[in-house]
């Protein structure tokens, strides 16, 4: 019994009603410390359990007891990448996310309690905690879309409230129904694990049903994926940053789950990752027709996540791992590819492709860093983004053969189009457009921070890897 | 310590109660509202305290033949006595004349007493007379644009009462004594189709009281026009009432027709739902609003009792008490902004940036009501669709109720919007009371939603020993 | 600073041949019991590989430094080309795919980012456009086609692919590392984004798209011919290599754009070394490999010489007056005369070695094969004494009034690496000879008879020979001028850019028409929200604030309720 889990959790929701009561001029501070303590205590946790071997921690808190509920917390390999992924895109966001400087004591509690919600998720080890840790996230989230960002950004909060409620109320009686038909009655994932295959097989597809339709929303997979361009488009920077980069993970964690929990899934688990890798295609295809580099970013969000499904549904080693590490490397990337289309916003004052032109001559690093950010999404070796798509698709050609090798096709679109966008936008210097804004020495460190993460465990993969506690 | 007769706490309850009548026959000719409002809020709060203590120490005693008081009653005579002690406070802020409203609010306050503490039908339908036409006096006197509404609510409720006494003199025939347990073991009912008929005008006019489709057309034209203190009332407090009186009779007096009333509730409760949630949708008057969100509220309440176990009753009496704090917060914050002249969603728009409280609390008791972890709202909700899935005949109820449950996001996250956007305005301030009333309901709803154990257990306890008798 | 580093790369890679044949393995990362190794070889193979690009290295960086002169656009040209040189250096000592990856994905991408170096210049980026968008494809590919290795031999390494059982896995496997290869080293159908990347400074056209980086896609055909020799899927390197080489060798002829004409011409080499591995000859495609990186470097550098000379003029025919940097002019000579394959110089050998191994006449097909070879051998002496020729004009013949020829004279760091190179290129097959012995590679080894090598040249001086007719003595000028019939028949450029316009256009059609689909599905969803608000407005109509409708419905509700019991 640890408290580490616990004493993060209390870090960050202190911090949270600590910026919301304090001054403004504290705001940034008080959110950076916490962020920055919690990260460090994932680091210190990656170090110490690096030289173990594996990683497995469990803390238990008292909640509804008349239910068996109480706050089960734990962090195998699994829970571990996705916290240390949490901590790394929050402490980012909050040092660099916001070059205007607006809003930012509500951004910052904003920002702090969707951290709290989603380490809490991440480590959670009882489904009923999982769903609360959900809904907290996504409201943090809905206010943080709501009240910052741009002139349509309301439209957008209630797209993405009304989507999420969808699939948190589904997730919700998916969660009820197995705990009600599991003999035991239990919300604990380990014992529901041991004791699903009691489930009938048609009750258990009908939770399956239930529960694949919550986390694809979430992920975001077609056809349910509308809330998710028109949010990260109208979003501020650091809305979309936790968007794409910690949010869709709730979903994808959730199938991780899922897949383990019912023993039907395997028979399912094949039109599940067909769906995705139509989903991956189509969304490939989608992007090519965007003309708003925001929004280009955010359907490379359903590119990526779509491919994590698939290594999801090929359950397997490879695919595991592989879905883990893509959940790591596309959360750390993605966030650095907002962050900077948030500074070419900031820079120039819009992000119409079209009209942006020449990002290299007036911000150099912005645009170097808007290519690294490519490598990784596109999985150029020595990127995070490379391990990933190697695990996964290992995983998934061992489980569905050539054909689970397609949706690599999705990112070779994708590829095409990034660097198309780098070429038309970021490097030809001719004509550019002129600045009419300056980044701070904060984004910049913010792209270092971020390319780091990214080029350091995509060339130490071992590092990540090493933790082999792949217990649920 | 020498042990007390604990009788004697109930003997006191019951007193405290009769008490309340004193308050305002003393302060009225002189008007002398502050001492009324104290008064009556301290008579309040000692049966708060005793009805606790009678609950803690589990006191099942009757008294005079028409009382009873066991856990059952106890918890909602303090759950009331608490709720009715907020209301109490944010009319003081409101009412042109206090220690009128005294007078008609400590006789509905004493019709509550007797509906949850009653022991006979012919009780429970005198409390819900006395509850209702006081209320009904507190609508019309508390200004001239107000008498529609009284009109409405008296006609309506007349009927009502109507249908219940009729179906009373069904029963009478059969069992000429109406004490609730005296009823419920006697066999000539089976297969007795007045019986059944009973059952149905006792649904009928339960349907009304709790404001179940179709017996509700009256409740949104009725919380519009009431005054904003008397609408929380009638949502907050008068509906929960009918809730108890609606558990009293149905699964005391005709348990052993579980079988016949479960699907009229169910069918109410879909009903109910549904029509609360889709033309909330539609609504621009924010008190409407609220108006069909406490239809819907009641809906999920229904969802419990329908399934009618000790389960599902726990979960109804938990989502009762999460209604309860709810709507009370809810509406103490849309009274006073109707008093600042701000009544449709428009003029919500921007609330945040003249009073961020005001916004934050109704956003978070919204959330809640949109069943939002982890507030109360959630829990309740959770157990009421929890209870449905448990009985695994009733899953699709629960599917139902969570349909309606995402349907309900809308028009919250609509209101939360509107709040949080727009133009700065100048800044508006909230009177104390309301102030903290509101903050009451708001700790009341994220408190017991993150540690809802307490709430639970004492559900837990009043369920069984309604069941039990 | 660069130059120093790659200086000490190159003793390194010397002192590596001292070395016995050894593979370096470490696991990169694991899973589960699965570890994925990085593993290098320093075989004969891979040193030569190693030593060519570590040897060509210093001399591209000498070049740079008189070619590159604004310090500001030093620090990203150095960066990049140091990157390239270390994958290209990882490329060489890999030796198993997933090492081999990093280094081709590098490779990919470094080149993408040199040809569109000129940040100025939009066409330029167009090219670097293209090329990135033909890499990805073979990257995909290439991507696949390991991963597909791995799920069903569970190993990386080349070597150990050589004793597996022959699945169907494999052929689609090794189709695909085909296309990679194709795509990387400028094949048919992958062909134009090469000329295209003619864009990017001279000295990275010397040294990536004509002495290494092009030829990683040929190099790892070469590791992996055995496998293909074993799953007889040899031809196809035949029939791509005689369709690319034919394109190669007629866009050179009819080109003017001065790097252009090179950059066709290396893509019709490569073709050659296909057709030479398509027979399993490795030996003669080793030769010719090797010898190329040589006198296509020196072309190129003297082609940035003469552009840097003529105020970065890049039209062959708006150039002149080449004779007149005597250094430079010896450069081009000896360049024009070992790449049309003149004895002694080291292009003669590898162009005969890959002309014999077709030489056999066994069947129709290796016949024609022989004399496509011949024709191509032809052309090119044609073409690239044109190119030596046009040039050579004297200004004043032309438009010499018009015209401001500031002919200014080369910095020796230009000239003096050109000079290394061609002492290379003369003495290039005589460095092969060792070489060659290290080597131990499938098929014959090679050997020129005698009949070649009068057969060529013969070839190589008609072809001179047509060439002096045409540019120097300028018979038929109206066919030869730039724009003129020449050009209108052999020119396959525009045929081949049009049809990866179809492509993308029909990309982009699926694209738009997905998007409107998207759109679609996202109203539908938007009006099914919308028609539930609806029936609340309906709904909402029975509040109409009359009691005696309330009355009604709370009667008729007892009464389905009655109803509803009765039934």
């Amino acid at each position: 019994m640890s408290i580490l889990i616990g004493l993060m959790l209390l870090i960050t929701v202190v911090a949270s009603f600590l910026v919301l009561g304090l001054d403004r001029d504290y705001s940034k501070r008080i959110a950076l410390f916490a962020s920055g303590v919690v990260l460090a205590i994932t680091i210190l946790i990656l170090i110490t359990s690096l030289a173990q071997g594996s990683v497995s921690l469990s803390e238990q808190y008292n909640y509804v007891s008349a239910f068996g509920i109480s706050l089960q917390l734990q962090m195998s390999a699994i829970n571990f990448i996705l916290v240390l992924m949490t901590t790394i895109v929050a402490f980012g966001t909050v040092l660099a996310g916001n070059p205007e400087h607006e809003h930012e004591k509500v951004a910052n509690t904003l920002i702090l309690l969707f951290e709290f919600a989603a380490i809490g998720l991440f480590t959670s080890a009882n489904l009923f905690v999982f769903f609360i840790f959900w809904d907290v996230g996504v409201v943090a989230l809905f206010f943080m879309i709501n009240s910052l960002g741009s002139p349509n950004r309301r439209y957008a909060s209630m797209k993405f409230i009304i989507y999420e409620i969808f699939a948190s109320s589904l997730l919700l009686l998916g969660i009820m129904m197995i705990y009600f038909y599991t003999p035991v009655h239990s919300f604990n994932i380990q014992t529901i694990i041991s004791s699903a295959a009691s489930i009938p097989e048609a009750t258990q597809a009908m939770i399956f049903f239930f529960l694949f339709v919550a986390f694809m929303v979430n992920m975001p997979m077609f056809p349910l994926h509308f809330w998710l361009p028109d949010a990260h488009t109208e979003a501020s920077t650091q809305g979309s940053m936790l968007l794409s980069g910690v949010l869709t993970k709730f979903g994808a964690f959730g199938m991780l789950l899922l897949f383990s929990i019912l023993p039907i899934s395997r028979e399912f688990a094949a039109p599940a990752a067909a769906l995705a890798g139509f989903s991956t295609l189509y969304a490939a295809f989608v992007t090519m027709r965007q003309k708003d580099i925001k929004r280009v970013i955010a359907y490379t969000t359903i590119i990526d996540m779509g491919i994590i499904l698939v290594a999801i549904a090929s359950m397997n080693e490879f695919g595991t791992y592989g879905a883990l590490f893509g959940m790591f490397a596309h959360g750390v990337t993605i966030a650095l590819m907002f962050l900077v289309v948030g500074c070419v916003h900031h820079i120039f004052g819009t992000r119409d492709m079209r009209s942006v032109k020449g990002v290299v001559n007036q911000a150099t690093s912005t645009a170097y860093s808007f290519l690294a950010g490519t490598f990784g999404i596109t999985g150029v070796p020595l990127t995070t983004g490379f391990v990933a798509d190697v695990l996964i698709f290992i995983g998934s050609i061992q489980a569905f053969g050539i054909i689970g090798a397609l949706p690599l096709l999705g990112l070779l679109i994708i590829g095409a189009f990034l660097y198309f966008v780098i070429n038309k936008s970021f490097l030809m210097t001719k004509d550019p457009l002129q600045r009419v804004d300056y980044i701070g020495v904060e984004q910049k460190i913010g792209y270092a921070f971020f390319m780091f993460f990214m080029f350091l465990f995509g060339v130490f993969p071992f590092l990540l890897l090493g933790l082999t506690n792949l217990q649920l | 310590m020498a042990t007390i007769d604990v009788t004697y706490i109930a003997y006191a309850i019951i007193a405290a109660t009769m008490a309340l009548i004193i308050v305002p026959l003393a302060t009225i000719p002189r008007k002398l509202s502050f001492v009324a409002m104290v008064a009556s809020t301290v008579l309040l709060a000692i049966i708060l305290i005793l009805a606790a203590y009678a609950m803690i120490s589990g006191i099942d005693v009757t008294v005079l033949g028409i009382f009873h008081l066991y856990p059952f009653s106890e918890f909602f005579i303090g759950l009331f006595a608490f709720a009715l002690a907020l209301v109490n406070m944010l009319s003081y802020e409101y009412y042109p004349n206090f220690t009128r409203f005294e007078l008609f609010f400590s006789f509905a306050i004493i019709g509550m007493f007797v509906v949850a503490m009653a022991n006979s039908l012919l009780t429970i339908l005198l409390g819900l007379e006395l509850m209702t036409l006081p209320t009904a006096f507190m609508i019309m006197t508390s200004g001239r644009h107000h008498i529609e509404a009284a009109v409405k609510l008296f006609i309506l409720s007349a009927i009502a009462i109507g249908a219940l006494s009729f179906a009373l003199a069904l029963i009478f025939p059969y069992s000429p004594e109406l004490g609730l347990t005296q009823i419920a073991p006697n066999t000539t009912f089976t297969g007795n189709y007045l019986i059944s008929l009973a059952i149905i005008l006792v649904g009928a006019a339960m349907g009304f009281e709790v404001a179940a489709f179709p017996f509700n057309l009256w409740v949104p034209d009725v919380y519009q026009g009431a005054p904003g203190n008397v609408t929380a009332l009638l949502a907050g407090i008068n509906k929960k009432v009918a809730f108890v009186a609606l558990m009293e009779i149905f699964f005391v007096v005709f348990l052993q027709f579980q079988p016949i009333f479960s699907p009229v509730l169910v069918l109410l409760s879909i009903a109910t739902m549904f029509y609360g949630n889709v033309v909330a949708l539609v609504q621009t008057n924010v008190k409407r609003l609220f108006a069909y969100s406490s239809i819907s509220q009641a809906g999920y309440i229904l969802i419990g009792l329908a399934v009618a176990t000790q389960f599902g009753i726990e979960a109804s009496i938990v989502q009762i008490v999460a209604h309860l704090f709810m709507i009370i917060g809810a509406f103490a914050i849309v009274l006073w902004l109707e008093s600042k002249n701000l009544r449709t969603l428009d003029d919500y728009t921007g609330l945040s940036s003249r009073n961020k409280f005001a916004a934050f609390a109704l956003a978070i008791l919204m959330l809640s009501m949109a069943g939002v972890p982890p507030l109360l709202g959630f829990i309740g909700k959770f157990l009421v669709f929890s209870s449905a899935i448990d009985t695994q005949s009733l899953l699709y109820l629960a599917v139902f109720g969570i349909v309606n449950s995402f349907i309900s996001i809308y028009y919250y996250a609509r209101l939360i919007d509107r709040m949080y956007g727009g133009q700065k305005k100048e800044l508006l301030f909230m009177g104390n009371y309301t102030y903290a009333v509101v903050i009451v309901a708001l700790a009341a709803t994220i408190l017991l939603g993150i540690y809802p154990n307490l709430l639970i257990s004492a559900a837990s306890l009043a369920s069984k020993t309604l069941l039990a008798l | 600073m660069s130059l120093v580093a790659s200086i000490i790369s190159l003793l390194i890679a010397v002192s590596l041949l001292w070395n016995t044949q050894s593979v370096q393995s470490f696991v990169w990362f694991s899973v589960g019991n699965f570890g994925i190794p990085i593993s290098t070889t320093t075989g004969a193979l891979n040193m030569t590989l190693l030593l060519i690009v570590a040897g060509i290295t210093p001399l591209i960086f000498t070049y740079s430094i008189g070619y590159l002169k604004a310090p500001s656009e030093q620090g990203r040209y150095y960066f990049e080309m140091c990157i390239f040189a270390a994958a290209m250096m990882l490329f060489a000592i890999s030796a198993n795919f997933i090492t081999l990856f990093i280094a081709w994905e590098m490779l990919g991408l470094t080149s993408y980012l040199l040809i569109g170096f000129w940040q100025h210049k939009p066409k330029a980026q167009v090219a670097a456009r293209k090329a990135i968008t033909t890499i990805i494809i073979g990257d995909t590919a290439m991507l696949i086609a390991i991963l597909l290795i791995w799920v069903t031999y569970q190993t990386f390494e080349f070597t150990s692919l050589l004793y597996v059982a022959i699945t169907p896995q494999l052929y689609v496997a090794m189709l695909l590392i085909a296309v990679a290869a194709f795509t990387k080293s400028a094949q048919f159908p992958f062909t134009e984004w090469l000329a295209d990347a003619m864009e990017g400074p001279t000295p990275v056209s010397a040294f990536l798209h004509s002495s290494t980086m092009v030829k990683a896609g040929v190099f790892l055909i070469l590791v992996l011919a055995p496998i293909y020799a074993e799953l007889n899927l040899l031809y196809i390197f035949i029939i791509f290599g005689v369709v690319s080489a034919l394109i190669g060798a007629t866009n050179a002829l009819s080109e003017h754009h001065i790097k252009r004409i090179l950059a066709y011409s290396t893509m019709e080499d490569l073709a050659l070394m296909f057709i030479a591995i398509g027979f399993n000859a490795l030996y003669a495609a080793m030769l010719l490999f090797v010898v190329q990186a040589f006198y296509k470097a020196l072309l190129f550098m003297s082609a940035g010489s003469i552009m840097h000379a003529g105020d970065d003029e890049e039209d062959l025919f708006e150039s002149f007056n080449s004779t007149k940097s005597k250094g430079l002019f010896f450069t081009m000579l000896i360049g024009t005369l070992s790449l049309a394959g003149v004895f002694p110089f080291s292009g003669f050998f590898g162009k005969v070695a890959v002309d014999s191994v077709a030489a056999n006449f066994s069947s129709i097909q290796t016949i024609a094969v022989y004399i496509i070879l011949s024709i191509i051998d032809l052309i090119s002496s044609i073409y690239i004494f044109r190119w030596l020729f046009v040039p050579m004009r004297k200004a004043s013949l032309d438009k010499a009034f018009t015209l401001n020829v500031n002919y200014r004279t080369l910095p020796k760091s230009m000239l003096i690496p050109a000079i290394i190179l061609a002492v290379f290129v003369v003495l290039g097959a005589i460095i092969y000879v060792p070489l060659t012995s290290l080597l131990v590679l499938s098929g014959p080894p090679v050997s020129i008879s005698l009949f070649d090598t009068i057969l060529e040249t013969v070839i190589v001086l008609a072809g001179i020979g047509v060439a002096y007719v045409l540019y120097v003595q300028r018979k038929l000028d109206g066919f030869t001028e730039k724009h003129g019939l020449l050009h209108g028949i052999f020119s396959s450029e525009n045929s081949i850019n049009s049809f990866y316009l179809y492509f993308v256009s029909f990309v982009d059609l699926v694209a738009k028409g997905i998007w409107q689909f998207d759109h679609y599905i996202d109203q539908i969803l938007y009006y099914s929200g919308k028609g539930l608000v609806e029936i609340g407005n309906a709904a909402r109509k029975l509040q109409n604030g009359q009691v005696n409708l309330y009355v009604a419905a709370f009667m008729l509700g007892l009464l389905a309720l009655v109803i509803l019991y009765a039934m």
